[in-house]
């Protein structure tokens, strides 16, 4: 029991990202702090040093707070340490410490988000079902083995109340700082070419910061869910699934947000973009790429791949992100220049040309990922689910197999179970070949030295299958013993 | 552990993906230098005169007399 907790290095890890996404914030504070003073020919231009506004200040309070409770937290844990008589009692308080400290540093995020979806919220409830339809869309990505619904709809979750937090906290803070680095007010009021130069370098770094840090924030909801649960996580398809459904939450926030810009003057044109055409572009593609890292980081032992394969899903969804941002401004530009004098052109013709050329590669690329990921199962199913066969224990027979590996058979089978026996018989058939799935992911797992210790073994998942598979004596449903090929 | 790892099957990919996710970082930094170069390089999106004289507003009529100094000493 004590090794058990002792081992059980969630918590820690969990601590960790948060402390991580609060030290952001402890950055872009200490930016603001140490910016030069607006070096101005002119005493007027210093309006340009606006005060933060109300939301922004509320939130950096209640970083401030945070910070003092968690570290009140972690003096209580101090004192409880010496106090706790046994092993099993002070791995307990470490372990519950590190969770509310976890918990404490991560509530001051989700007050902006918050915030705009009450300011918002007809544009909220309009979104949800283009986002929840997205959401099932991404989750049945998953062709064979599945992971609980639970899982994407945390992510969306995380997506749509911490990472947005995180976003409008570090563009908060680079309105509030970056002028100051970027702006040289003396050359920049009369000469055209440096102030030219001023805003290409300011929407440049702009775009840098929001592609960088929204991608952070969106990126450690994927590495928590990883952390908290591996065990639910196979491999590239897993990874992609994950972060695109994280995507999708921030997506839905960003949306409320730009809708209710203007009195909604602009929400129609925002819903089609957001929604609609770049749905599974935009932010969907881009995190999906961080969660395709994480997919490939779950079935490799060395941390040098690992690494590699985290850091180059987060560095192409930066990048892409970031020049994304970048370059649509001048999209729109020449776009607006083209087809300025029809909006049915615009909106229908060089609006998805737009997305095309700026998030068309990224989408392009999780596509593939994502294609390589389900190739890669099936290979390894095919291999695990006919050694299961051959054991002759009953949880998969040969004839089983085709159905298994072959999504549209698959249906074809429950559809059948369905005209026989009704919804518990489709139901019944569902959960069956979740537990086969579950079983010869395990023995893939296995085979590949890559087991997770909180998975449940092969006899227990045996077991399930073989319980699922006794005939049921009830009139109401179907026996079913068997799922033909 | 990596040891462990050699005891992997003919069949399984010891590294899947690896290189291809490591290529799919290359892209990441291709398109990351082809955005700052477009972005610093290209006209800006939009663009405002600069003003070849610039005016010195005039300075704000004195606030009103006799308001209490602040505390520590007037200012």
């Amino acid at each position: 029991m004590t090794a058990l907790l002792e081992r059980d290095t969630r918590p820690r890890n969990v601590l960790s990202v948060a402390l991580v996404l609060s030290g952001i914030f402890g950055y872009g504070m200490l930016l603001d702090a140490a910016k030069p003073a607006l070096s101005s020919p002119v005493s007027w231009v210093d309006v340009t040093d606006l005060p933060a506004p109300p939301i922004f200040t509320a939130v950096r309070v209640c970083v401030l707070v945070s910070w003092a409770i968690a570290l009140g937290i972690g003096v209580f844990a101090m004192v409880r340490l010496r106090l706790a008589p046994d092993p099993v009692g002070r791995a307990r308080v470490v372990r519950g410490s590190q969770v509310a400290a976890a918990v404490v540093l991560l509530l001051p995020f989700p007050i902006f988000p918050v915030d705009v979806l009450i300011r918002n919220w007809w544009a909220a409830a309009i979104c949800v079902p283009t986002s929840a339809l997205a959401l099932c869309g991404v989750h049945l990505m998953q062709r064979y083995r599945r992971m609980p619904l639970g899982l994407p709809l945390a992510g969306f979750g995380w997506g749509a109340l911490i990472a947005t937090g995180i976003a409008g906290s570090m563009n908060g803070w680079f309105r509030q700082y970056g002028a100051a680095y970027l702006v040289d007010f003396r050359d920049v009021l009369t000469d055209q070419s440096a102030l030219d130069a001023t805003i290409n370098r300011v929407i440049t770094a702009m775009s840098l910061n929001a592609g960088f840090f929204e991608e952070l924030g969106k990126g450690a909801g994927v590495a928590v869910l990883y952390l908290l649960f591996r065990h639910h996580i196979d491999n590239l398809v897993s990874g992609v699934v994950l972060g695109a459904a994280v995507g999708l939450g921030f997506n839905w926030s960003e949306s409320m947000l730009y809708m209710g810009a203007g009195n909604g003057e602009g929400a129609v044109y925002q819903y089609w973009g957001r929604q609609t055409l770049g749905l599974m572009a935009a932010h969907t593609a881009f995190t999906a790429m961080i969660g395709a890292g994480f997919g490939i980081a779950r079935q490799l032992s060395d941390r040098r791949s690992k690494l590699l394969a985290i850091g180059s899903g987060f560095l192409v969804a930066a990048s892409a992100h970031f020049a994304n941002n970048a370059l649509m401004p001048r999209a729109v530009r020449v776009r607006d220049n083209l087809f300025g004098d029809n909006p049915w052109l615009t909106d229908l013709v060089a609006m998805p040309l737009t997305i095309i050329v700026l998030q068309g590669p990224v989408v392009v690329l999780y596509i593939l990922l994502l294609r390589r990921g389900l190739r890669g199962q099936v290979g390894g199913l095919a291999v695990e689910l006919s050694r299961e066969a051959q054991t002759g224990l009953g949880a998969v027979t040969p004839d089983e197999i085709p159905a298994l590996l072959g999504p549209a058979r698959r249906f074809f089978v429950k559809f059948r179970a369905f005209r026989q026996g009704g919804v518990a018989a489709y139901r019944h058939i569902a959960r069956l070949h979740a537990a086969q799935f579950d079983l010869a992911m395990q023995r893939w797992h296995r085979t590949r030295w890559e087991v997770d210790p909180r998975s449940q073994d092969e006899a227990a998942l045996r077991d399930i299958v073989l319980r699922l598979k006794i005939p049921r004596l009830a009139p109401d449903r179907p026996a079913v013993t068997e799922v033909p090929a | 552990m990596h040891g462990e790892r050699s005891g992997v099957p003919e069949g399984y990919e010891r590294r899947p993906h690896v290189r291809f996710m490591a290529w799919c970082g290359a892209v990441g930094l291709a398109i990351l230098i082809t955005g700052l170069v477009l972005g610093l390089a290209l006209p800006p999106p939009f663009s405002v005169p600069a003003l070849p004289d610039i005016p010195e507003l005039p300075d704000l009529p004195n606030l009103p007399s006799g308001l209490p100094d602040l505390p520590g000493g007037p200012r």
